[in-house]
């Protein structure tokens, strides 16, 4: 454990130096990612000018969901982000063939290799929404609301690991596709609105097949009081669930992996 | 004549040789009808209109607007950057074509077949919420309609012309590309129709000539445009691209100057 902490800590350092070298790619990449939830904003507050609440929420609280998602979005940006956008390089282009021969776990690598500290920027606009949106909240800030929403924001956080590294793994028999994990950030837009909204199959496909309603859901309402502690055992179950399954579907791809280097 | 059939024929191919990609591209440019779908339910159980729009028309608007969007989508920067950047214009320059031309010939190759594969797509959409789906009032607006794609589509073009060449100067104006396309969205009136903003902004949009791409030919499909302004829009479209034509055009003469290329 205190070997994958080191490493991890070097994976950090290493990639802030790529940072600093490629500095403009990586801020105007930045901005860009914030005008896509400036324009979230905007649409929001052109909405809500015409409409008071969307199934139960009101303009500041759906700007909490919307920091709420701003906040998980960066934070597994931060961490998963640049890992996943590789899986399909590693496998068709058998760059796998190295991580393979390395003498730590290879999902480890794979998945933890390349972090953003740049994203740390967006982790605080983020932030500056959440507060805005809650001081203009008439709910009681209490220190248990606090810890469930950070408890949830980081479950959440393990529940887009697992989703975002499943469909990367997808590179294993979709070779075709060189940006397969694009599909997750169109999945994941979903999650910008109320999940109440959903009904029907699609209701039950996002929450059983590719379970996303809940991952920025839950946080909000929790700290909005709606959902009591039952709320972070479903996520703690899911978040468990998760990680079994795409250790096992690694496990499944990694077998049909052949090498394409010599 | 006959090298631009032959260049569209190689774009048709190179297409269909990457089906896969375009498949997975439209769909994903689909799905996000699929979260308006639920929006526009949701608001719509306790009110009969919103900022203008009745349930059925906004449902209307959000379908048409994709479509087309897929329709009209054009994006030359990316090859074009690249050629800049690489230095691989050399290639295009001693070729006895026009650069314009062979963008022009390859992104509409390009668009024939996205168009078959947007078709089924369309097809399911319409099939689903055909209930709630509007025609245009009066017959005429179809045909007004189907003339708005080859505008829109020559203002897809010259935009990403103008993006890609901005290389001559900004070598890395790549990174403006991941401003255009989510800029674009709300600029074209694709996010929301612009009746839900405030005049002022509305007014900002509807001088632009980014609503030609969406917001026009939805307003004019959903017979919220009279007569008048329908001219009025077809003659500033118009406008727009010969403007962004003779633009483009003079950038390209400027840029050329500073371009240089090594190797072969």
């Amino acid at each position: 454990m205190r070997r994958y902490l080191k490493l991890f800590r070097r994976f950090v350092s290493t990639s802030l130096i790529r940072e600093i070298e490629f500095r403009s790619g990586f801020i105007v990449l930045l901005l860009s990612e914030l005008l896509q939830d400036a324009i979230t904003i905007v649409f929001f507050s052109a909405l809500y000018g015409s409409v008071a609440t969307v199934r139960g929420w009101s303009y500041a609280e759906a700007l909490l969901l919307l920091g709420t998602f701003m906040l998980i979005t960066y934070l597994t940006h931060a961490l998963f982000y640049r890992n996943f956008a590789r899986v399909s390089e590693y496998v068709n282009q058998g760059r796998l063939d190295v991580l393979l021969t390395k003498p730590v776990d290879t999902q480890f690598i794979m998945t933890l290799r390349y972090t953003a500290v740049a994203d740390l920027f967006n982790i605080a606009a983020a932030l500056i929404v959440v507060a805005f949106a809650v001081s203009r909240l008439d709910v009681p800030i209490t220190f248990g609301a606090g810890l469930g929403y950070t408890t949830l924001v980081l479950l959440g956080a393990v529940i887009v690991y697992g989703i975002w590294f499943a469909i990367s793994l997808l590179a294993f028999w979709l070779t075709q596709i060189e940006e397969i994990q694009e599909l997750w950030n169109s999945l994941f837009d979903f999650t910008r609105y109320p999940r109440q909204i959903y009904e029907g199959g699609v209701r039950i496909l996002f929450t059983v097949v590719v379970p996303i309603l809940t991952i920025v859901a839950f946080p909000a309402e929790f700290f909005l009081g709606r959902i009591g502690p039952a709320a972070i055992l479903y996520n703690l179950g899911l978040a468990v669930m998760l990680l079994v399954l795409t250790r096992w579907l690694w496990n499944v791809g990694l077998r049909r992996y052949s090498s394409a280097s010599s | 004549m006959r090298k631009y059939v032959a260049i569209f024929r190689t774009a048709l191919q190179q297409s269909i040789t990457w089906r896969g990609a375009f498949w997975f591209y439209i769909a994903l440019n689909f799905l996000p009808l699929l979260a308006y779908y639920f929006l526009w339910t949701s608001i719509f159980q306790d009110r009969a209109e919103a900022a203008g729009f009745s349930y059925e028309a906004l449902l209307t608007y959000a379908v048409v607007a994709t479509v087309f969007g897929r329709l009209t989508w054009a994006s030359p920067e990316y090859g074009v950057m690249e050629n800049i950047r690489e230095g691989t214009l050399a290639k295009y320059l001693v070729q006895p074509m026009s650069y314009f031309g062979y963008y022009l010939t390859s992104r509409l190759a390009f668009r024939t077949f996205g168009t078959l594969i947007t078709l089924p797509f369309t097809g399911v959409v319409v099939v689903l919420v055909w209930s709630h789906l509007m025609a245009p009032p009066e017959g005429w607006r179809w045909l007004a309609v189907i003339a708005t794609l080859p505008i829109a589509f020559a203002l897809q073009f010259l935009f990403g012309m103008a993006l890609g060449l901005l290389s001559f100067w900004i070598l890395e104006a790549r990174y403006f590309q991941y401003f255009k396309e989510t800029a674009l969205d709300l600029l074209v009136g694709a996010v929301l129709p612009f009746s839900f903003f405030p005049t002022y902004i509305q007014a900002i949009f509807e001088l632009l000539p980014f609503r030609y791409i969406a917001s026009f030919p939805v307003e004019l499909y959903l017979g919220r445009l009279p007569t008048n302004d329908v001219i009025l829009g077809f003659t500033m479209a118009s406008a727009w691209v010969v403007g962004l034509f003779l633009l483009t055009r003079w950038m390209w003469r400027h840029g050329l100057r500073r371009f240089v290329a090594f190797g072969n």
